[in-house]
């Protein structure tokens, strides 16, 4: 008696069976690694975005501090092989690569030269001295990870006026950036800031 | 011998349907609070771009402010608060001329509004430009002893149907 009931129960599972269970588990398990997909990219796209915001940030920053500061030029060369506007503060370089694009070179608080430009996609910093004492300084201001796609400076300054010097100088720094990686993370932001001179 | 029976085919019951669904409530709770997590992450990261876009966009409008009152100094025959104390509310951008100042009433405006123009720039000129989502607006007010100009530079932009605001502040004195 007993021994036929447990054979009973013993029976397996049928092929139908198997494959609606099988059905089932494999739906279960793509739904819940679906959404764990698109968390792990919300995540990392938030993570990119957060990376370039600093970045922006810092760059902007140290610029708009640096071009705020700057002096009048007294000489007519400051990088060996750039000629200078004498009397002004500020002066802009064209990218020979690319129209859209300039540089901007000035004597910064402690007398040294900058230069602020893009090269390969990064924003890059010079600095010489004003002595020879102090080398070349070539800098790369933010990640690598970050394409700088257009930088551009806008400058009214006094030789600019044609009624005479009777002009407080301002700069208007332009940046476009987005994150190199792959298409769904990218993320642009375009900023701008105008800095009025402190140099009275 | 019936009663074994029964033990036994109760120890082979599998889950009940209520149990399942309890269980798949539990997993889905978790799951659906780690997904708005990161769906609040995102959007909390979108927002922070445009304030940071923002608080550039703001700064700007005060230094050129700042920018016409040591122009006025300069020309050595208007006061020091020439174009800047005209109207209450105004708009000014990078491009602006001495002089070129217009009143603008409320944020809202049209006028107050930014365009980017063909070389990449925030303006207030709306002819063949494309619009942004920012609006600047600039206030100046005097001080009753008129000693100096409070300046307030707020930007506006909308987002996801949300307004949200970026205002910067300062004080602009005669003294040179």
């Amino acid at each position: 008696m007993i021994g036929s009931n447990k054979q009973i129960k013993q029976k397996g599972t049928t092929f139908l069976e198997i494959i609606v269970a099988v059905g089932i588990f494999s739906i279960a398990i793509l739904l819940a690694t679906s959404i764990f997909q698109s968390v792990s990219d919300g995540q990392r796209s938030a993570m990119v975005a957060q990376n370039i915001q600093e970045d922006v940030r810092y760059a902007m920053e140290i610029m708009s501090r640096e071009i705020r500061m700057a002096q009048v030029f007294d000489k007519t060369k400051c990088f060996k092989e750039d000629q200078l506007t004498k009397n002004r503060i500020y002066n802009t370089e064209n990218n020979a690569q690319n129209q859209n694009q300039n540089g901007l070179y000035f004597k910064n608080e402690e007398g040294d030269c900058v230069k602020y430009f893009i090269e390969n996609n990064n924003l890059v910093k010079i600095k010489e001295g004003s002595t020879d004492l102090i080398p070349l300084i070539s800098n790369k201001i933010i990640s690598t990870k970050i394409i700088i796609s257009n930088l551009r400076f806008y400058i009214i300054d006094s030789p600019a006026n044609p009624n005479g010097a009777n002009i407080q100088p301002r700069v208007t720094i332009a940046l476009d950036v987005e994150y190199s990686g792959k298409k769904m993370h990218k993320q642009q932001i375009k900023i701008q800031t105008t800095v009025s001179s402190r140099y009275y | 011998m019936s009663n074994v029976r029964h033990q036994i085919l109760n120890v082979k019951n599998g889950f009940s349907l209520i149990e399942l669904i309890v269980c798949l409530f539990i997993i889905n709770l978790g799951m659906i609070g780690v997904l708005s997590l990161v769906l609040q992450n995102i959007k909390v990261e979108s927002t922070n771009k445009n304030a940071l876009i923002a608080s550039q966009l703001a700064q700007e409008g005060l230094e050129l402010v700042r920018n016409q009152r040591d122009n006025n100094w300069l020309s050595g025959t208007v006061v020091w608060t020439n174009n800047i104390d005209n109207f209450p509310t105004y708009i000014i951008d990078y491009s602006y001329k001495s002089g070129a100042v217009t009143g603008v009433g409320e944020i809202d405006d049209e006028k107050t509004k930014l365009y980017i123009n063909k070389d990449g720039y925030y303006t207030h000129e709306s002819t063949s430009n494309s619009p942004t989502i920012f609006s600047r607006l600039i206030s100046a007010i005097v001080s009753d002893k008129g000693d100096y100009l409070d300046i307030k530079s707020k930007v506006y932009w909308k987002e996801r149907g949300r307004d949200y605001n970026y205002e910067a502040e300062v004080y602009l004195y005669d003294w040179k």
